[in-house]
Order: C-alpha cells, then sequence, then structure tokens
C-alpha cells in the first residue's frame, strides 16, 4: 500500500502505517452480533405491527415467510461480497413476481388500509369498495409475504452490511407509527425491542459513520486525523450497540415490572393535558396562526394574549360537547349570563382588534386614575347594580376544564381575587392551571340595567361624611372638578342617583365611580363608535338608515334598547342562523358580505353586524366572546344541596355576542344573534336546511328562522342530536370558544391533518434528500471511474471536459470558439485567479495531443491534469457563495 | 456527539408529550426508557474513566535524523464496559521552536483488555523531540457523553544531529602550561607526573629518561617521554540564542548544532580533543565541557537538548567574556546565528587564539554573500542554513 506522510513545519513527520494490538485476543464475532441485532429488529416490527391489528391473513404462511427471508437474508449478509449478488437477484425476484401479483397486492393493500381505517374512526364503514371479502385472507397474507420479503431485505443490508438506521427507519417507523397515530395499543415487549433495536442500530452507526474505504482493517488517515476503518477487527460498535439493546431492554422490563407491582393507573390529569393538546393540535389552522398557536400554548400552560380575532376565514363550526367550564353560581339567575373573556374594540372589515397601545398610552392618566381608586370600567355595572338595586351578592366561581387561552368573568362581577385588570377590556388571571376563580356577582343584562337608568340628571353630592373623602378630594382638584364645601356635582343616569337603596345614603364607592364613569364615558364615544370608512359601511348605513335615524330620539336606555332590537330584527329577517356558511372571502367586508350576499351566520356574524350598527347609530359597542349560559340551566339537575348551581358549559355554549355601552353604567351584553334569548340557545338540531338565497340584495325578503326554545335536556332526548353527538366525538371535530366560529373545518372524515401533512413533508423531504444524495453518488462515483480507469488519453480528455464544465459554471462557455481561443480567453479572465496563469492552456494541449497525437501522453501529464483540475473545482468552491457552493455540490455535482 | 445530546433531549420531550397524547401502556415504558437510557450511559463511562489507565511508550530516548522510531499509546481498560469511540489528542514538538502540532487518533477500547496503538515518527531535524498525549476522549456506546482520561501524559526523545563532512586544518599551535592537567595527545613534554610514549634510545636522551626496567628485559635501551601539559587547544562557543521567529528556526537549530557537531567530530578524528561553552538554560548559566571523543560528543549534545525548557532566556552572550577575562586558546570558534560588529570587538579583545573562526548560520545564500570581508585576524565563514557542506572558504581550527 502507498504511504501518505504528513510533514509539518516542525519536519515531523507522522507515518500512515498505524497498528493496534491487544494482550488477550478474543474471537471477533462482529457480523454475526450485527445479524443478530437485524433479527432482533426484523422479528419485533413484524411482532408489533401484526399484534397491534388483528387482520385476516395465513398467520402460519405469514410466519413461515417471516423466518424464510429472515435466515436467507442473514445468512447472505455474512458472506461478504457475495452479498451484492444475493440480494441483486432476490430484488429481480422479487419484483417479477410483485409485478406479476400486482392485483392481489393491491387488493392486499386495500383490505390492510379499510381495517386500518375502520380501526382508527371506530367505525364499519369500507374506505375502498368493491372489494372481494372472500379473498381478504389470500391478498393480505401475499402483501404480508411480500411485506416481509422487502422488510427483511432492507433491514438486513442496512443492519448487517452497511449500517445505517435513516433507511430502516422510514420503512419501519410508519409501520409502528399507523397504529400509534390512530392511538391502537401497541405490545409493549415488542414495541420496546423495536425501540432497542432501532436505538442499537444508531449506536453502531454512530461510531461507524463514513469509514467504508474498503481494503483491509487498520486505520485511515484524513490530515491529521486516524480513525479505524469499518472492517477493523478490533471494533467495538457492535458490542457497543448491544450493550444499548440490553439497556433499554432491562429498563423497559423493570418500568413494566414496576407498573404491574404498582398496579399503575394513568392519572386523570395527563389524561386531561391529553385530550386538551389534541383539542389544540386538531384546531390549529395556518389560516389562523395566532388563535392556533394560542390555543397550543394554553394546552401546554401558558397563556398568550391574543388581540385579534379574524372573521369568516372558516366555512363551518363544529363541536365536540366537551365539558370547556365548569360554573358554580350561589343563586339562580333569570336570564342568560354572559361570560367574556375576549372584547374586540376595532373593526377592520376582516377582523375584530384592540385599540391600538397609542390610544392607552394617550389616556394613561385616567387608567391609572381607576387603579388608585381600585375601581375599574370592568367593575362599574356591578357596583351601580348594587346600588340600585339593593341586592345581594351572589357567589360566581369558574374551574376551567381544561386549558383555555383566556380567563372568563361575567358581567356584573367584581372583586375577583388575583385577577389583573387588563385596561377596559378583559381580566386575566394570575393563577397558572386550571384553578377555580371565584367574583362577587350581581347579575346584569341589557334589560334590568336599562330598569334602573333614566335620563340624565345633573346632581350634587356631599362627600364630607364619607370615608373616602380624601381620596375624592385629590381626584377633583386633580381633575379641576369644584368641590366647595365638601360636595361634587356631576352627571348621573342611575334613576336614584348615586345614593344606595338600602341605606339612602350617598355611597362613597359609587360616588368615586361615578366620576371615573363621567371621565371613561368620553373615552368610549371618542374610541368605540369607530368604523371603517368604506363603501361597504356606507351601503349597511343606507340599508339600515330608517332604523338609524331613530337613534337621534334614542337618548335613553331603554330607548336605546328598543332600536337595537329593532335592528336585531331586521338583521334577523334578512338572514339566516347556521354553523356552516362557507368563508368570507378574502377582498369583502365580512358584515356587509354576511348582510347582502351570503345571509347566513354564526354568532361570530350577528355580533359583528350588531356592533356596526350599534355604532352607526350613535351607541358604543364592542365584539365579546365567550360562553352564554341562559336561565334554564338554572334547574333542579344542576342544582347542588346547598341551593348553589353548578352548571357544566360544554364547548357547543361558545358565542359571541355585542356589548353596548349605557351611559352612566358601563358595558352590558346585548344579543343579535338569531335564535338566542335569556332562555334559549340555537342547537345544531334546529338549524334550517332551506338553501340560502345569494347574490341578491332583497334583504326584506321574509325568511322563516323560528328560534326553537328547547332545553338542552330537550335537545339531548332527540336521538338525531344523540348520534351527531357520538359521531363528532369519535372524529375528533372540536370548536373553541375563544374562536367561535373562526377554527378550521374540521376533518370529520379522517382526512389530512396538520401532523399528517408535517409527517408527510417529512418523509417526502427524507426521501428526496436521499435521492439527491444517491445520484450525487452515482455522478461522483462515475466520473472518479473516468479519471481512474482506462488509457490515459482517455482520461485526460474527461478531465478536460470536466475542466471545460466547471469554467462554464463560472461563466465560460466554449460555445462555437475553437479550442485554443476559449483557453485563450479562460486564461486571461481566470488565469492567475482559478489557477496559475498558463495552466489551462497546458492542459488544453495535452487533451488535444491526446485526442490527436501519436503517441500516448505521459503519466506526468495526467498527473498534471488530474492535480489541475482538482485545484480547480476546489478553488472555485471556495471562492463561491453559500447558495453557489450549495449548487456546485449538490445540484451540479461538480465537486 | 452534539447532534447525538440534541437528538436525546428532543427524544425525551417527543417522548413525554407522546406519553401524554397516548393511551397505553408502551408510551410510559417508553417515557422512562429514554429517560433511563442516557443516565445508565453515563454511569457506564464513568466507570470506564475510572477503570482505565493510559501511557506513552518510546522505543528508544534517542533517535537520528530522519530515523523513523515508534511511539506506543498504551491502553488499558479494566471495566467490562467497551468503549466505541476514543478519540486521542496527542500533541508534539521540537523544543527548538514553540510550534505545537497534533494528531488526531480514533479508536476503540476493548473491555478488560490491554491494547497498544503503535505509531511511527521521524524528525528532519535534530532537537528534543517532546509527545504528549494531552488527553484521550472516551465517548458511551450511544456516544451521547464524552470524558477524558490519561490527560498529559508525556514521553520526549533526543534527536540527534547528522555529523556531516567538514573539510578544515587542523593546527599545530599549542600552549603549554605546566599547571593543567590536561596533556597533549600529540606531543611529548616535561611533565614527568605521566608517562606519554616509550621509544628506543637516540644518543643525546636524557639518562633519567631511560627506562632501566624495560631496558633490562630487552636487548634496547628503552627511553620514557614524558607529556606535555596544555591548554584546551580549541574552544568552540555554542551560541543557540537568536531572536528569529521565521520557518527558519528549526533549520538555523539545526545547522548550529550539526556545525558544532561536525567541527568536534573533526577536532576528536585528529587526535584533537575540544571545549565546548554553551549557555546551559536548565542551570541558568554557561556551561564548559571537554569532549576528546565520540561518546562524550553524545553525551554533551544530549545534555544540550535537556537543558532547553520552555523558558528560554539566555544571558547575554558577552557576559561570559566578562566572567573569563581572558580566552586562551590555540583556536576559538564561535557558532552562531546571530553575527553583529560589537561582538567581534569583544571577542577581539577577551580572545587570546592565534586562530579565530566564526561560523554564522544564515537563512539563505543571499544572506550568505554579505559576509565577503574578515574582521581583523577573525575568520569569518556563513553557513547557509541546512547546507553545511556550502563552507567554501578553508579554514583552520
Amino acid at each position: 500500500m502507498k504511504k501518505n506522510r504528513s510533514v509539518n513545519n516542525s519536519g515531523i513527520e507522522i507515518c500512515d502505517s498505524i497498528t493496534m494490538s491487544v494482550r488477550r485476543r478474543k474471537i471477533n464475532f462482529r457480523k454475526i452480533t450485527l445479524a443478530l441485532l437485524a433479527t432482533l429488529g426484523f422479528y419485533s416490527v413484524a411482532l408489533s405491527f401484526l399484534e397491534m391489528f388483528g387482520f385476516s391473513y395465513d398467520a402460519g404462511v405469514v410466519i413461515a415467510a417471516i423466518l424464510i427471508f429472515s435466515l436467507f437474508y442473514a445468512i447472505i449478509s455474512l458472506t461478504g461480497k457475495k452479498f451484492v449478488w444475493f440480494a441483486s437477484a432476490s430484488l429481480i425476484v422479487f419484483s417479477v413476481l410483485a409485478l406479476r401479483n400486482m392485483d392481489h397486492l393491491t387488493d392486499g393493500f386495500k383490505f390492510v388500509y379499510n381495517f386500518i381505517y375502520k380501526i382508527s374512526n371506530h367505525r364499519e364503514i369500507n374506505y375502498f369498495k368493491h372489494l372481494d371479502p372472500d379473498l381478504e385472507v389470500t391478498c393480505t397474507t401475499l402483501l404480508f409475504v411480500f411485506a416481509a420479503w422487502f422488510i427483511s431485505f432492507v433491514i438486513y443490508t442496512f443492519t448487517v452490511v452497511r449500517p445505517n438506521p435513516i433507511p430502516v427507519i422510514i420503512v419501519t417507523f410508519p409501520l409502528i407509527e399507523v397504529g400509534l397515530y390512530n392511538g391502537i395499543e401497541l405490545p409493549v415487549f415488542p414495541g420496546i425491542l423495536v425501540i432497542a433495536y432501532w436505538f442499537g442500530l444508531l449506536s453502531v452507526y454512530g461510531n461507524d459513520a463514513g469509514r467504508y474505504n474498503g481494503g483491509e482493517g487498520g486505520f485511515i488517515r484524513k490530515g491529521d486525523n486516524f480513525a479505524p476503518k469499518r472492517n477493523m477487527r478490533l471494533k467495538v460498535t457492535e458490542q457497543c450497540a448491544m450493550i444499548v439493546v440490553s439497556v433499554i431492554v432491562v429498563a423497559a422490563a423493570a418500568a413494566l415490572c414496576v407498573m404491574k407491582a404498582t398496579d399503575y393507573k394513568r392519572s386523570e390529569s395527563v389524561d386531561n393535558k391529553r385530550s386538551e393538546i389534541k383539542h389544540a393540535v386538531n384546531s390549529f389552522s395556518v389560516n389562523d396562526i395566532d388563535a392556533g398557536i394560542a390555543e397550543l400554548t394554553a394546552a401546554l400552560g401558558m397563556k398568550v394574549n391574543i388581540n385579534k380575532l379574524p372573521l369568516g376565514i372558516t366555512d363551518r363550526v363544529n363541536y365536540k360537547h366537551i365539558t370547556d367550564l365548569e360554573a358554580t353560581f350561589s343563586g339562580a339567575c333569570d336570564g342568560a349570563v354572559y361570560i367574556k373573556g375576549y372584547t374586540g374594540g376595532i373593526y377592520t372589515g376582516r377582523e375584530w382588534e384592540n385599540l391600538d397601545n397609542e390610544v392607552y398610552d394617550v389616556n394613561k392618566e385616567m387608567f391609572d386614575d381607576f387603579e388608585n381608586a381600585n375601581i375599574y370600567p370592568q367593575d362599574l355595572p356591578h357596583i351601580f347594580m348594587e346600588l340600585a338595586t339593593g341586592e345581594d351578592d351572589k357567589t360566581f366561581s369558574l374551574e376551567e376544564k381544561r386549558s383555555t387561552v383566556r380567563t372568563y368573568v361575567p358581567y356584573g362581577a367584581a372583586g375577583g381575587e388575583d385577577l389583573e385588570y387588563d385596561r377596559d377590556l378583559s381580566v386575566s388571571s394570575q393563577k397558572k392551571g386550571n384553578e377555580k376563580y371565584s367574583y362577587d356577582f350581581i347579575y346584569t343584562s341589557a334589560n334590568n340595567a336599562a330598569g334602573i337608568l333614566g335620563e340624565k340628571q345633573s346632581a350634587e353630592y356631599s362627600f364630607l361624611d364619607l370615608e373616602n373623602r380624601e381620596q375624592i378630594i385629590d381626584f377633583t382638584e386633580k381633575k379641576g372638578i369644584p368641590n366647595r364645601y365638601n360636595s361634587v356635582s356631576l352627571d348621573v343616569y342611575l334613576k336614584n342617583g348615586l345614593k344606595s337603596v338600602k341605606t339612602g345614603a350617598t355611597d362613597g364607592n359609587a360616588l368615586m365611580a361615578g366620576l371615573l364613569e363621567n371621565e371613561y364615558r368620553e373615552f368610549v364615544y371618542d374610541n368605540y363608535l369607530y368604523l371603517p370608512d368604506t363603501d361597504s359601511m356606507a351601503e349597511i348605513y343606507d340599508a339600515f338608515s330608517d332604523i338609524l335615524e331613530k337613534s337621534k330620539t334614542a337618548v335613553t336606555a331603554k330607548s336605546k334598547i328598543e332600536l337595537l332590537k329593532e335592528l336585531r330584527d331586521r338583521i334577523s329577517s334578512m338572514t339566516e342562523y347556521t354553523l356552516s356558511p362557507g368563508r368570507t372571502p378574502s377582498n369583502r367586508d365580512f358584515v356587509n358580505y354576511f348582510l347582502f350576499e351570503n345571509r347566513k351566520g354564526y354568532c361570530s356574524h350577528f355580533a359583528s353586524a350588531g356592533a356596526v350598527l350599534a355604532r352607526m347609530a350613535g351607541i358604543p359597542s364592542r365584539y365579546a366572546v365567550g360562553y352564554i349560559v341562559i336561565s334554564t340551566d338554572f334547574n333542579e339537575n344542576t342544582k347542588n344541596g346547598d341551593g348553589s348551581y353548578t352548571i357544566k358549559v360544554a364547548d357547543d355554549r361558545s358565542h359571541a355576542w355585542t356589548e353596548i355601552y349605557l351611559d352612566g353604567f358601563g358595558w352590558v351584553p346585548f344579543e343579535f344573534t338569531t335564535g338566542f334569548s335569556d332562555s334559549s340557545v340555537f342547537s345544531q338540531s334546529q338549524m334550517t336546511t332551506t338553501p340560502a338565497v345569494s347574490g341578491t340584495t332583497d334583504f326584506t325578503r321574509p325568511t322563516v328562522n323560528t328560534p326553537l326554545q328547547n332545553s338542552d335536556s330537550e335537545r339531548a332526548d332527540k336521538p338525531g342530536t344523540q348520534t351527531l353527538t357520538a359521531a363528532v366525538t369519535q372524529t375528533e371535530t372540536v370548536s373553541s370558544p375563544p374562536n367561535t366560529g373562526n377554527l378550521p373545518e374540521a376533518n370529520e372524515n379522517g382526512g389530512i391533518s396538520v401532523i399528517s401533512i408535517c409527517i408527510f413533508c417529512v418523509l417526502s423531504l427524507a426521501v428526496l434528500t436521499l435521492l439527491v444524495f444517491i445520484r450525487r453518488f452515482i455522478i461522483l462515483r462515475n466520473r472518479k471511474k473516468r479519471f481512474s480507469e482506462g488509457g490515459i488519453s482517455g482520461r485526460i480528455i474527461e478531465i478536460y471536459f470536466y475542466a471545460e464544465k466547471l469554467l462554464a459554471f463560472i461563466g465560460e462557455n466554449r460555445e462555437n470558439r475553437s479550442y485554443s481561443e476559449f483557453a485563450a480567453a479562460a486564461e486571461e479572465k481566470y488565469g492567475g485567479r482559478y489557477f496559475e496563469k498558463g495552466e489551462f492552456i497546458r492542459l488544453k494541449d495535452i487533451a488535444i495531443q491526446s485526442s490527436f497525437g501519436r503517441s500516448e501522453p505521459e503519466l506526468e501529464d495526467l498527473a498534471f491534469s488530474l492535480d489541475f483540475a482538482e485545484r480547480f473545482a476546489k478553488k472555485i468552491y471556495r471562492n463561491s457563495k453559500l447558495y453557489r457552493k450549495f449548487y456546485m455540490k449538490i445540484i451540479a455535482v461538480l465537486i | 456527539m452534539v447532534s447525538m445530546k440534541i437528538l436525546i433531549i428532543l427524544l425525551i420531550f417527543v417522548c413525554a408529550a407522546f406519553f401524554v397524547l397516548y393511551v397505553g401502556d408502551f408510551s410510559l415504558v417508553l417515557l422512562i426508557t429514554v429517560i433511563a437510557l442516557p443516565i445508565v450511559m453515563f454511569i457506564m463511562l464513568l466507570s470506564v474513566k475510572l477503570r482505565s489507565r493510559v501511557n506513552i511508550i518510546l522505543s528508544s530516548d534517542t533517535a537520528s535524523k530522519k530515523e523513523v522510531f515508534d511511539i506506543t499509546l498504551c491502553v488499558d481498560n479494566k471495566s467490562v464496559i467497551p468503549v466505541g469511540k476514543a478519540v486521542a489528542v496527542v500533541d508534539y514538538y521540537n523544543v527548538f521552536n514553540d510550534e505545537i502540532n497534533s494528531f488526531e487518533l480514533s479508536f476503540p477500547i476493548l473491555p478488560r483488555n490491554s491494547q497498544k496503538i503503535t505509531l511511527q515518527i521521524s524528525s528532519a531535524f535534530c532537537g528534543l523531540l517532546k509527545i504528549n498525549c494531552a488527553f484521550i476522549e472516551i465517548y458511551d456506546p450511544m456516544r451521547i457523553f464524552r470524558m477524558k482520561i490519561g490527560k498529559n501524559t508525556g514521553k520526549s526523545i533526543v534527536i540527534m544531529p547528522d555529523c556531516d563532512d567538514i573539510y578544515g586544518i587542523v593546527s599545530d599551535i599549542k600552549y603549554g602550561n605546566d599547571e593543567s592537567t590536561v596533556f597533549s595527545p600529540d606531543y611529548p613534554g616535561d611533565d614527568p607526573s605521566e608517562v606519554f610514549d616509550l621509544r628506543d634510545y637516540v644518543p643525546g636522551d636524557k639518562l633519567n629518561r631511560i627506562h632501566w626496567k624495560l631496558s633490562s628485559k630487552s636487548r634496547d635501551l628503552i627511553v620514557k617521554e614524558y607529556s606535555y601539559p596544555i591548554d584546551s587547544d580549541s574552544v568552540i562557543f555554542l551560541d543557540l540564542s537568536f531572536t528569529d521567529d521565521s520557518e527558519y528556526v528549526l533549520p538555523l537549530y539545526d545547522t548550529l548544532v550539526e556545525l558544532f557537531t561536525s567541527l568536534s567530530r573533526l577536532l576528536i578524528s585528529n587526535g584533537r580533543f575540544c571545549t565546548l561553552v554553551y549557555y546551559n538554560y536548565a542551570e541558568k548559566g554557561f556551561a564548559r565541557r571537554t569532549i576528546d571523543s565520540a561518546e562524550d560528543l553524545g553525551v554533551v549534545i544530549k545534555e544540550i537538548f535537556l537543558s532547553f525548557s520552555d523558558d528560554l532566556y539566555m544571558e547575554p552572550f558577552e557576559n561570559y567574556f566578562s566572567d573569563t577575562e581572558f580566552l586562551k586558546t590555540s583556536s576559538f570558534t564561535l557558532v552562531t546565528a546571530e553575527f553583529d560588529e560589537k561582538l567581534m570587538q569583544r571577542i577581539d579583545r577577551s580572545v587570546f587564539a592565534d586562530i579565530i573562526n566564526i561560523f554564522v548560520a544564515v537563512k539563505t545564500s543571499d544572506d550568505a554573500r554579505k559576509f565577503s570581508g574578515s574582521y581583523s585576524d577573525i575568520n569569518i565563514m556563513p553557513v547557509v542554513a541546512g547546507r553545511i557542506n556550502s563552507i567554501e572558504k578553508s579554514f583552520e581550527i
């Protein structure tokens, strides 16, 4: 063997000849060990797959095939170089037989697919139809025999001959994954053996990667690095692999023993978490990445604030009918309780979003006043309701049954511990995990608020004897509000003013709230009447102008609510409620498209339309999202022994509504959605099947949309509803409360989910990468062969053309020029940069002599040509930018 | 290895997620296994580390220039755990320059066995070659962790200089010194303490020189010749200090040592001994050694090399002359790589010798041409690095 030497500046040479000897020489079982590892892998994969599913096949034939193929490939893999011939022959036979039995194999695949489909979807529906059941055993057995053949070939080849876990995992992982993905229980022992095999192979590969240099054992050298060759007899990689396998098997056996001994059962919290993550993953949509990420992070225990809610991006909503919240009320409520989680303040035509931070920054002083007084805009309805009605606080507590993106609080709540007020929008919890929140709560609705509100009156209140006198003085002095003789004058809308119904005296807290409300009202009118200045909005205004004109005279809360009811009735007459309204085209205004073109929608559509129209009527409004509990939910079934009510709020109670601002009171919910009222919600079984009339502007067309007043229990009694619930649960179609109506279409028929797409992409990428590298390998091998085999002349000519390709790569094509002209041009352009001046001309001369000369060129010329080509290619590669390097190496395969 | 670590961490997360998402015992068993695997691997690796020993063995402690010698890395693993991959980082350098080179050697370590990995090394320059196994990194079977064993296990070997044929004339001039205990090997004298030679009587010889006892046993009269006590007849001053840090450092050192060796050899082969003066870095002072045989020469060369340490500070060359008022010798030879006029003046003043030679090792032939003339009676001869045979001028020593 030719010896290479490396000499450095110190004049010290390290010779290539490295020898390794051991004191106690032992018999080498390397190949046999690898064959055992492959056998372990093959049997465990086959066993895992076959045990997961109860396929109908001839077990005897398949087991015999597995044994025969494993024995055959184990033996030929130990034959060394002859393996290539045996393996090639077996592959040819395999291909021929597979082609001849293609029909049976295809049918076998269909039978197997049907079987897996039925198991994973829990339904007796075949994916592939028109299959002859009599052929099931024959075709499935044949498919398994061929699969065993192919898999054994891959496993033994890439375990014994050329250890490489990538092709092995590409072939074996899907067999295991198809069961795991569909939730089919994998038998522990074979499953762990598969894992042990993969890790063992990874260990062999990790210790041996890139060391296949052929020849005898020993060391190979790359610069100053010496590494043992693959064939080195003293290597212990296989021993390492067996150690890894042993460790995994022992650890798994120990774990299994402990689990059996302790009678291990999965904890409920883990199962809950599983359900949440699955829910979040299934609801993930590229159309609404923000919400998808928020859902996922919530499932993982982190809450992310979402400021935007896109509208009309999904064509339908499906519910899984799982409990999201558990609400406990200390007493019954006689109307719908709206439990809010999100508030949208700005309507853009395609989404609801919060007010800009700049707006809050400008009004920071006002919000600081709220904070200093420990009264927040969200608390105002509770304070005024308590003052005006004298009603005692109820207690309301809420427990999240699954991790949600937001914290939910009902209108009329106050004093929640561990709550952080998010400006005037909502609240967020400081608690982590699914903990229980409790609030003081007074039932608040638009109607009962209107009952205690009257016309605006300016009243003067003395605060001399009030506990918070100093606070009021500070506030009024800061704001420049006259406070002579310890009394202050302010606008009040409550019929009884700011005097408590219970005590008849001025309430200090209410007075402070009144002062703050006076200030906040201005902010509300400045910011929550905004609408985009578009033709769509103008069209809406024109269509509703007859009602909107009345807003000029609607000054009291009652008259405003009457006006809103009129708007609601008009919307209801124009549209119909459905959970599958289709998507809103991306160039359309959401509300305009809903009202005039599609005329179909669910709560998001109605609430958005209501909020827009309320603003057009001069009533400040916002879009709110959360859950709804209706009065009929307070029944004997939900009543506890202590008189309280615990209501399980399912995902089908997720809802969107409009909230309006009543002067002198605060924000209250107002229902615009057809079919929703204090005592009813629109159930799926009530949905009309009347097709919508599209493309018309005749919004006065009478449409029958009578909401059915069914309670939950009534609905549950309906067989149709039950069937739907079961189906939805099985196919895991879900919805998310915060994204009401904004969820991706659920995958009811077991179609492609996000995970499937990801797996498909990863596998495609892996296959593509493999193909690219195989192509590169073949090209490089062929080039090396051309440069090293055959006559000197031929080799030099090949080298010259390779050099031409390199020149073409850097922009110098020969085209129609003569060799001499081309060489001269190349020299002029690149001589001295990529190669020494004159070198390419010399190569050209040598190549021409090789082609046309009478005598064979010298070996020296060949050596020069090779050296030139190598240096030239390396220089180009070094001087190229990263993407050019990639192109040169992977696409053009020039180096 | 980093990728394997990332893979394992990723796998643990994936298995944790899988455990949450997958209902079945397999997911928990898998999670436990994936967590247990790196822990067990770490413990195994630790056991190998604690039960392994590393040593370096050299086939000899001296070697000639360009002679291939063996260096053997011995690894003794007493544990039952094999190491699929171990990487030894071996540093090696010549003490004459501070450029440390290293190579990496990957190899497996067998369990309960002792193994030797032998490499072959040669050096083109003389000097002291230090070979140090900086560490051996051992990896667990999954290559998740690595640990170091056998840190800084080193050996050194002296690379002896070649001895070139150098054509000079050995001078006959000697300086007698009655108090000297060194006697001329060539010339008889009058010191009766040592007999120089026995020869036949020649008329005119003093009677008290006749060796009566020996003469009585033979027919002829045998006369004793007494020895001639002399001072060192040739002093070679080896100046190994120079400030050059180019790639010529080693060739220059090599040339200086080989010049000294060749000159010494020339003297020894002509029946003369010489005295070497050089700066001993280990002793931090000038050392003076008498060389009268090839064995002495070898010992002195080793001593010079071994005296080299990492701290190569050397006292100014002139200091030696200030300590030694007059250097009285028949010939004085300075072997240096740095030439300057002041040094010439100093030598001219301090050295009392009939012959003064200065051999200046230079980098290139161009540098050699700059030394066209002589200084006073001092014979200056440039020597191109690595080409001792290039000395063109005839010289007497």
